[in-house]
């Protein structure tokens, strides 16, 4: 039925005028600030020189690298992902509902606390490569997984949960009888799997590929904490902004933008164009998947095991922040414990800083984002205006931009006054990680919201204005209730990752401004392992209360 | 109370014309249904009569007064979606009050009201649940009685009853028609099933591809269809050309251009051999009635009877003879 209730037609202009001038300034400013950067030669003329200097062999080596290394993490995390979906989708054992907890920590887990428990576990010097050491009488340099195998194992560890996500939500709407009626009609079970699962499967599991793909080239931690003498895309970019190559970092920003936005828009045209699960409500399981005892066995030890191992790094850092400091090096596990770690944080007001200023800049990247956010899908999805899709595209773009390149564009854009910072810089300033925050998780927030929204009937709207309610009415009483859940989950999420923050926060902090991500790496390269520990266990413990009070106070998932 | 009057309203959505000027006048207190299959328009109409939807020319006109360009807050209409479109997160009482507290009336007065018209429903001990909790048929149930409580002039129902099951339709159709003599409300109701408008309705509007195809009282567009479609869609009617109802049936008379429409009712079939014979291809047995398809030399005809008639059973595959009273003069033009 077309929509054309001549009241709702007419867009709010203020708000209107807020969300495109956050779009303009903060998201489309700095990429063209980037750009710009690209193509500037000496003296104002305009150069390709920097994307002639892409075709070093350093550079063209990066490439490769982010590029094999993506695929690598995509294939390790879909055989993962999709085992675990499988298992928590067919078979049943004993607490399997905290299991399945377990198996989303990583979902909620800062990446950098993620790629350092890492390192202390399977590192150089970790606990794990000690053991394997002590046992076979090997030098532990040889168990200590670096490179390529360690960022591997870290992307899987993070992003496995897309797939297992994806392939679990496709597993529950799968309609059991249609896998029965194949084995019916006489096919065997092998045929079944091959020729009705999996075809059904292939949407999600396209999606999870492309996202995992995305991220794995936006990654930053692990190849800086794992990565060695190896180039990657987004060190390459850090390392050249960093030696002050400007135009460099330009290019490469460039390069890897293209490349994510790309598969972004893939990911968009498949997800409108492939989905074969249809209306139907999961009718159960099908009968036809069952197991023997032993492949049971097989099926759930596996599983535990993937969980602990899952569980292995936290549990790795917590010890660590208990243990004193100097007294671990050379032993395989820490023998002394003690509180002074955190006794001697908490007496420090300047070791505090980075914890709140983490939550001070959190807190105003969320305000920023549910105003803009929540405008932004209300007129989007409710009015009609020109340049509608346009704006929508612009609000989804940093989706698809890596942390690092966002960091950039705001660098190069504010390090001097202009007038979207309103004649300020705002490089050094509180505001810039806020910004930055914000960028990066306006898609958050506006596609929880617009998915409320567009769960919310227009009949509703209809009929509240046939009873009279005004426009206002109407937003307060009905539209706002009904979609709070949706906002609220964005919302926590986005404060979540803006607390836990790492990649754009190391080009963008001041001494002043150090959040929590930085004040661990600076820890670590300090060799200052329970201060490094300490802030990753704080910052766990915010990070899940939030995930849990949201959980207990809103009745709300936090989901991707 | 109001009157309504429907003047020259005509709908395009691009290309497309979903509604051909249409003019029509429902009276004060009259129960009106807009009467047709999917896609015939008379959602659209309802809309327009709502103010959810403007018209692409004409006006709407409630007590002489043009009300075309009003937003629908301003418009004094309650309405009955097909979906309910009851507000998920509010209790009963909160879904009734809604439309009350939108007009800032005093407290004790939305009270009072609400629970005036919660007892007219039947719902008054379910008034502090929350409207997912309740049974379909309640939720039909709130969902009219948030539509008349703020005393609309004129009350629209969009399908009210096509969520619901048989018999709990049966049901709910008698309630409407109580409350709506009760409460004496001009209603204009929009439906696709015959039964419904044919059992509730003062007069129906019976449309096709957004043409009005005939306004009357049900037993006028039962008994009196002026065209093809109206006598195939309200009455199933069987449509008999002006030849063979000389040739088989005796009937002369009928234009060359028009049709004599016969019901299955008035059909009487028989196992002696006749002029019009055919064989039976179905037969459908619901209890008190019975009805059978028959092969008429390629056309289908109806034939229903009582089943307590002993002269009227047969079995599929059957010969049968086919006659009607010869004093028929039900003349149809095709549309």
């Amino acid at each position: 039925m077309p929509d054309s209730s001549g009241q709702r037609n007419k867009p709010a202009l203020p708000l209107l005028l807020l969300v495109s001038f956050f779009a303009l300034a903060y998201i489309l400013f700095p990429l063209w600030s980037i750009v710009k950067e690209s193509i500037a030669g000496s003296a104002g003329r305009f150069t390709f020189e920097s994307y002639r200097s892409l075709l070093r062999p350093s550079l063209l080596e990066a490439t490769f690298n982010s590029v094999a290394i993506s695929i690598l993490s995509v294939i390790g995390s879909a055989v993962v992902g999709t085992f675990l979906a499988y298992v928590f989708q067919y078979i049943d054992f004993p607490a399997k509902s905290i299991f399945a907890r377990v198996l989303l920590i990583p979902l909620a887990l800062p990446p950098l606390v993620g790629v350092i428990s890492f390192l202390f576990l399977i590192g150089e010097s970790g606990m794990l490569s000690k053991v394997l050491s002590i046992l076979s009488g090997i030098s532990p340099s040889f168990f200590a997984l670096s490179g390529w195998t360690g960022i591997i194992i870290v992307h899987v560890y993070s992003f496995y949960v897309y797939f297992y996500l994806f392939v679990s939500s496709a597993l529950s709407q799968l309609d059991g009888n249609v896998l029965d009626a194949s084995v019916a009609l006489g096919a065997s079970r092998m045929r079944t799997i091959g020729k009705v699962l999996l075809p059904m499967l292939t949407p999600s599991l396209v999606g999870a590929s492309l996202i995992t793909f995305m991220a794995s080239m936006a990654s930053f931690s692990a190849p800086l904490l794992f990565g060695g003498t190896t180039r990657f895309l987004t060190l390459e970019i850090y390392t050249a902004k960093l030696n002050g190559d400007d135009s460099t970092a330009a290019a490469l920003a460039i390069l890897l933008s293209i490349v994510s936005v790309y598969v972004l828009l893939f990911l968009r045209w498949w997800q409108a164009n492939k989905s074969l699960l249809g209306d139907t409500k999961g009718v159960g399981r099908a009968s036809v998947i069952r197991h023997g005892r032993t492949a049971r066995f097989i099926l759930v030890f596996t599983t535990l095991f993937i969980a602990f191992l899952f569980a292995l790094p936290i549990i790795t850092i917590i010890m660590l922040s208990f243990v004193r400091e100097g007294t671990w090096t050379y032993q395989i596990f820490p023998s002394s414990f003690t509180l002074s770690n955190y006794s001697q944080m908490f007496s420090d007001t300047n070791l505090l800083l980075p914890f709140t200023n983490s939550i001070r800049m959190a807190l105003t990247a969320t305000l920023v984002v549910l105003i803009v956010g929540v405008a932004a899908a209300y007129a989007i999805a409710k009015k009609k205006f020109r340049g509608r899709r346009v704006l929508e595209a612009v609000l989804s773009l940093p989706f698809g931009i890596p942390g690092t390149v966002i960091a950039v564009g705001l660098i190069l854009s504010f390090d001097r006054p202009t007038i979207f910072s309103f004649g300020s810089v705002l490089i050094g300033t509180f505001w810039i990680m806020p910004i930055a925050y914000a960028v990066r998780n306006l898609p958050l927030l506006y596609r929880s919201t617009t998915a409320g929204l567009e769960s919310l009937s227009p009949s509703l709207l209809e009929a509240a204005s046939i009873l009279g309610s005004s426009g206002t009415m109407t937003f307060r009483k009905i539209v706002l209730p009904l979609i709070a859940p949706s906002i609220i989950s964005g919302a926590l999420l986005v404060f979540i990752n803006s607390a836990g923050e790492f990649v754009s926060s190391i080009l963008l902090y001041s001494y002043d401004t150090k959040p929590i991500s930085v004040e661990i790496l600076s820890q670590l390269r300090l060799f200052n392992i329970g201060g490094a520990a300490v802030y990753s266990t704080l910052l766990m413990i915010l990070v899940f209360s939030v995930v849990i009070l949201s959980q207990k106070a809103f009745k709300t998932s936090i989901s991707v | 109370m109001s009157s309504l009057r429907l003047r020259n309203i005509s709908k395009t959505f691009g290309a497309f014309r979903a509604l051909a000027p249409i003019d029509l006048e429902v009276h004060e207190g009259e129960f009106f249904s807009l009467l047709g299959p999917s896609g015939c328009g008379k959602t659209t109409l309802l809309r327009i009569i709502a103010g959810l939807e403007s018209p692409s020319s004409g006006s709407v006109i409630v007590d002489d007064a043009d009300i075309t360009q009003t937003p629908p807050q301003k418009r004094s209409v309650g309405i009955v979606f097909q979906n309910y479109a009851l507000f998920p997160h509010m209790t009963v009482f909160e879904n009734v009050a809604y439309g009350l507290e939108a007009k800032k009336l005093p407290r004790e007065e939305i009270r009072s009201k609400v629970r005036d018209v919660l007892s007219k429903v039947h719902l008054l001990e379910k008034a502090d649940i929350i409207v997912p909790q309740l049974s379909g048929g309640e939720q039909q149930r709130v969902a009219v009685a948030r539509a008349v409580v703020v005393s609309p002039g004129i009350l629209l129902f969009d399908e009210p009853l096509s969520n619901l099951d048989y018999a709990l339709r049966l049901e709910t159709r008698k309630e409407i028609k109580r409350l709506q003599r009760e409460v004496g409300i001009t209603t204009v109701y929009v439906t696709h099933d015959q039964g419904e408008a044919l059992a509730l309705s003062d007069r129906i509007a019976v449309l096709n591809k957004g043409i009005v195809q005939q306004i009357g009282a049900p037993e006028e567009l039962y008994f009196h269809p002026r065209n093809v479609f109206t006598a195939a869609f309200i009455g199933h009617a069987n449509l008999f050309s002006a030849s063979n109802c000389a040739k088989y049936f005796g009937v002369r008379g009928i234009p060359s251009n028009e049709f004599l429409a016969v019901l299955p009712e008035e059909i009487t079939l028989s196992a002696r051999s006749g002029k019009a014979t055919g064989t039976i291809t179905e037969k459908q047995f619901s209890g008190s009635v019975v009805e059978y398809t028959v092969d008429f030399g390629g056309q289908s005809v109806r034939a229903s009877g009582s089943t307590s008639a002993k002269s009227f059973s047969f079995k599929v595959g059957e010969r049968v003879s086919i006659s009607f009273p010869r004093t028929l003069r039900r003349k149809v033009k095709d549309a």
